[in-house]
């Protein structure tokens, strides 16, 4: 339980600040009114029941959807309405909660994608600085198989990814988002379908990354991973943020026993 | 050491095929296999456009056809009506082609890819349609003649007509392999797989979509003026369904998605027929049969076999440390 008592966790600086974001889906409000901020070195956790409106959430700070309602603010800018593929050369970076990588390409080449928006745009450009081009593509090279490495994946760098087993997609999508050199790094359910030892490998990824002062959003269902990594979590339900604070404060907060562990005791 | 690599990957296929295709006018006797051959560096060019657009980048057009007639005439009305230069025409048809795509992309690409399709098979029609019917414009379905290239009073001869397209090929070739083996490449195949994701890692779906069919139109254009200036004449059946069907085959014989696939597609659609033409009333069933054939059990097409040979030669070597195969060598 060291992981609270890094310093970088108490600075006041706020790196994305979501004010009152709304999405309504038809009839359905899946996020609702939800404000939060997280600051720069934390490590924030989103727990909430199926459905509570978690990945929406992520999909607004993303840029995947523009809320009905609110505003959200990245290192100080509105982005509320800034265009998805803009987001990347802010400094976010996500993964899937299914895994979205790129078929037909290798690992390597998948690793690689993440450094797109630093490259040049365009393929006339690209034709006209063509030595460039190539000589960034060998570091990128480099730097794509250290990241490979970072995450343990570096053998399988040439392979197709279709090749990958589920756990190791997950390792990819991360190493992908970190090549985007983000500031903040925002996964959804990173540790799904990942057996015992994976989640303890993953989690021990993640202090290493947040240790490196990257910021971290986190979805996750598993509590006791949640509870060892997050230096503050957000607990939705039926898109509403009924409560906020550190774990312990979490743990023995009324509304989320009965919104959350309380229904899962009850399913069981 | 990895640039030096990807750079000689990207040369050595085209230098071989330079070199090749050099030799080639000294190895044939009649002017119809000079005349076969050229015809084979044409369909290369178009089809290259198409593999980058459908094969790499999963945009379906079903109107090269279309800009390959549109290069075609913009090019000899450009010489002839207008009475302008070689050097001048050549590049406006090009930006002609570049324009007109750009038109339908903007609308189109937006959506999704079948729209595109739609819309470039109506574009191919409706350019058709106007061809053969404004006579006075276009010559209608007898078409134009296209005046022959002169520089400095010299007539090109038919053979160095060759040695130009198959210059003009190779470099097509060259720049092909320098897109997919870049970032230009990686960003190409993510429209294909997951355009959410390609677009929160910074790509710019729309515009590349853009950039790439307006690519695949400007080299079916510069096919069309290459064939322009080959016939000596342009008419209606440049735009007419028969090349959309032979871009198609040249596509699944060769292999969509590979580097070489449009060449080899192309040596076979244009050789095969000559073979097939001893069976007379049957060849188009014997065509569609074996098109049929390769489909189902070939779905990479020609190029699809070269790692298999690759691989049987390596091993019969027997090279040290199996197992790990190079990028290069899995990859088209
Ligand atoms: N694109 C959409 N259109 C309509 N409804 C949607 C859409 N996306 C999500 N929803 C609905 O919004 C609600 C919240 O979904 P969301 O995926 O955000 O939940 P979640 O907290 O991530 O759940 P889980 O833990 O299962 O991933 C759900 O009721 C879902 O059905
Ligand atoms: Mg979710």
């Amino acid at each position: 339980m060291n992981a609270f008592k890094q310093p970088a966790a108490a600075a006041g600086d706020v790196m994305l600040d979501i004010k009152g974001a709304t999405m309504r889906f038809g009839g359905l409000v899946a996020v609702n009114d939800v404000s939060l901020q997280v600051c720069k070195g934390q490590v924030y956790g989103l727990l909430g029941p199926n459905g509570a409106g978690k990945s929406t959430l992520f999909n607004l700070v993303t840029g995947v959807l523009v809320p009905t309602a609110g505003r959200i603010e990245f290192a100080r800018q509105d982005v509320s309405k800034l265009a998805l593929h803009r987001r990347s050369a802010l400094g976010m970076a996500r993964t899937f909660q299914i895994v979205r990588v790129f078929h037909g390409m290798s690992v390597l080449d998948n690793v690689l994608m993440g450094f797109h928006h630093t490259l040049i745009d365009g393929l006339l450009p690209s034709m006209f600085m063509a030595g460039r081009v190539l000589r960034r593509e060998r570091q990128l090279r480099e730097e794509g198989m250290a990241l490979l490495a970072f995450v343990g994946l570096a053998q399988r760098a040439e392979e197709m990814v279709e090749h990958l087993p589920h756990g190791q997609l997950r390792l990819l999508e991360i190493a992908r988002a970190l090549a985007s050199g983000p500031n903040l790094l925002l996964l959804d359910e990173p540790a799904a379908g990942l057996n015992d030892q994976e989640t303890r490998n993953l989690g021990q990824l993640l202090r290493k990354l947040n240790a490196q002062g990257l910021s971290i959003v986190l979805v996750e269902h598993n509590i006791d991973f949640m509870m060892g990594l997050c230096h503050r979590l957000a607990v939705l339900d039926h898109g509403s943020k009924i409560a906020e604070g550190t774990p312990q404060q979490i743990q023995v907060d009324e509304n989320v026993i009965e919104a959350y562990l309380g229904r899962r005791a009850s399913h069981a | 050491m990895k640039s030096l690599n990807t750079a000689r990957s990207m040369l050595a296929g085209p230098a071989l095929i330079l070199l090749v295709g050099a030799l080639v006018p000294l190895l044939l006797t009649s002017g119809f296999h000079l005349r076969l051959v050229t015809i084979i560096c044409i369909y290369t060019i178009l089809c290259t456009g198409f593999n980058l657009l459908y094969g790499y980048a999963g945009q379906i057009s079903m109107g090269q056809q279309g800009f390959f007639a549109l290069g075609a005439y913009a090019f000899t009305l450009l010489m002839s009506a207008g009475n302008w230069s070689f050097w001048s025409a050549l590049p406006a048809a090009l930006l002609i082609c570049a324009g007109v795509a750009l038109l339908i992309g903007i609308p189109l690409l937006r959506l999704r890819s079948h729209y595109l399709a739609m819309a470039t098979l109506c574009f191919g029609l409706v350019f058709a349609g106007i061809a053969s019917r404004w006579i006075e414009f276009t010559g209608g379905t007898a078409g134009m003649m296209v005046p022959s290239v002169k520089f400095s009073g010299h007539i090109v001869s038919r053979t160095e007509l060759y040695y130009a397209i198959l210059l003009i090929m190779v470099l097509v070739l060259v720049m092909q392999n320098f897109i997919v083996s870049t970032h230009m490449g990686r960003a190409l195949m993510s429209l294909r797989g997951d355009e959410t994701a390609a677009q929160s890692l910074g790509v710019n779906v729309t515009a590349w979509k853009l950039r790439i069919f307006i690519l695949s139109s400007v080299l079916a254009g510069l096919a069309g003026i290459a064939s322009a200036v080959v016939n000596r004449q342009v008419n209606p059946s440049f735009s007419e369904f028969p090349i959309l069907v032979s871009i198609l085959t040249i596509a699944v014989v060769g292999g969509l998605g590979t580097r070489y696939g449009a060449l080899l597609g192309a040596c076979v659609v244009v050789i095969a027929p000559q073979g097939l033409a001893a069976f007379g009333e049957s060849e188009t069933i014997i065509y569609g049969v074996c098109l049929l054939l390769f489909l189902m059990f070939m779905p990479h097409g020609l190029s699809g076999l070269i790692p298999k040979l690759f691989g049987r030669i390596r091993r019969k070597a027997a090279s040290p440390a199996p197992g790990v195969v190079k990028a290069g060598e899995i990859k088209p």
